[in-house]
């Protein structure tokens, strides 16, 4: 065998040689860094178990209570001033008979009739007429231009801003048109009408 | 004499790539351990809290945004011009005087 042979074998079983350890190295380094990938990956699988469970319940509680604070906020406001229109309203219902005495004594006479239809149907005859002083004159002549003569009435002086109570002699029944048992009858009743009034361009902002 | 060489080379590389094979061994040993120290080290409830901390920053962030929405829209009914609290008090003496109770 000459010495070139010799030699290109020696190159030979070197590159092999070389190849074999580069691939084990190489091997090793991927296994190592697997190992502590996978490491990794486990502590983090481990803590977003326990956490996630905890960041729902964290996040439902705060975002739930800045909601619900929102809206009491709100809600707050709201009967603020649907609180001002109510009294506005009233306020305008004590000067009625002064702004408008036309439209007040029609409605006084509305609810006479009423009261006194509604008394005759349970067949009550002696009826209580409840008023302020100021309205007193008013009803009395009213009363005269009743066509229903089998009625008789009496009259009491009240602490009411306007409108009529009527009772029968023995206080039993009472039939409430004053103007404030009136708006507080309508109170809730008239809430979410007065509320769309005041809101409506809120509500489409 | 050749041969006697050639085999005295290749028992050198055999060492060689042996070599290799220790060292790789040392790495993988030297990653086990490492990954046993990552888990050892990871004090879970110390670690938990400071996450769960660092989350009840930004949703807290996120809950004054929207409670400030709410606050926005709250200015908005308070400030509802005096012609609209006019015109719904209108409304309520109209039916205080005329809803058949």
């Amino acid at each position: 065998m000459s010495s070139d042979a010799v030699e290109a074998l020696k190159e030979e079983i070197w590159r092999r040689a070389r190849e074999k350890a580069d691939k084990i190295l190489r091997d090793a380094d991927e296994e190592a860094k697997r190992i502590v990938e996978e490491a990794r990956e486990k502590v983090e699988r481990e803590l977003k178990s326990r956490i996630e469970p905890e960041r729902i319940i964290l996040r439902r509680r705060l975002l739930g209570k800045a909601m619900m604070d929102g809206r009491r906020m709100v809600l707050l406001a709201k009967n603020e001033v649907i609180e001002k229109a109510f009294n506005k309203a009233l306020e305008k219902l004590k000067q009625l008979p002064q702004t408008n005495p036309s439209e007040y004594e029609k409605f006084l006479e509305k609810v006479l009739r009423k009261a006194v239809e509604e008394f005759s149907a349970m067949g009550e005859s002696n009826l209580i007429i409840y008023a302020n002083e100021r309205d007193l004159g008013v009803l009395k002549k009213l009363v005269d231009s009743l066509s229903n003569s089998s009625v008789s009435f009496s009259f009491e002086k009240a602490d009411l801003i306007g409108g009529i109570i009527v009772s029968d002699r023995d206080g039993r029944v009472i039939f409430n048109s004053s103007l404030e048992g009136r708006l507080n009858s309508l109170r809730s009743i008239l809430r979410d009408q007065v509320a769309s009034i005041l809101f409506k361009e809120v509500e489409a902002s | 004499m050749s041969l006697t060489a050639l085999l005295l080379e290749e028992k050198k590389a055999m060492l060689y790539v042996e070599e290799a094979r220790k060292k790789a061994q040392e790495k993988v040993q030297k990653a086990r351990k490492e990954a046993e120290q990552i888990i050892a080290r990871f004090d879970e409830d110390e670690k938990i809290k400071e996450i769960l901390r660092e989350y009840e920053e930004e949703v807290r962030a996120e809950a004054e945004k929207i409670f400030s929405q709410y606050r926005k829209r709250a200015e908005k009914v308070k400030s509802i011009p005096e012609s609209v609290i006019e015109e719904a008090s209108e409304f309520i003496v109209r039916e205080v005087l005329t809803y058949e109770l």
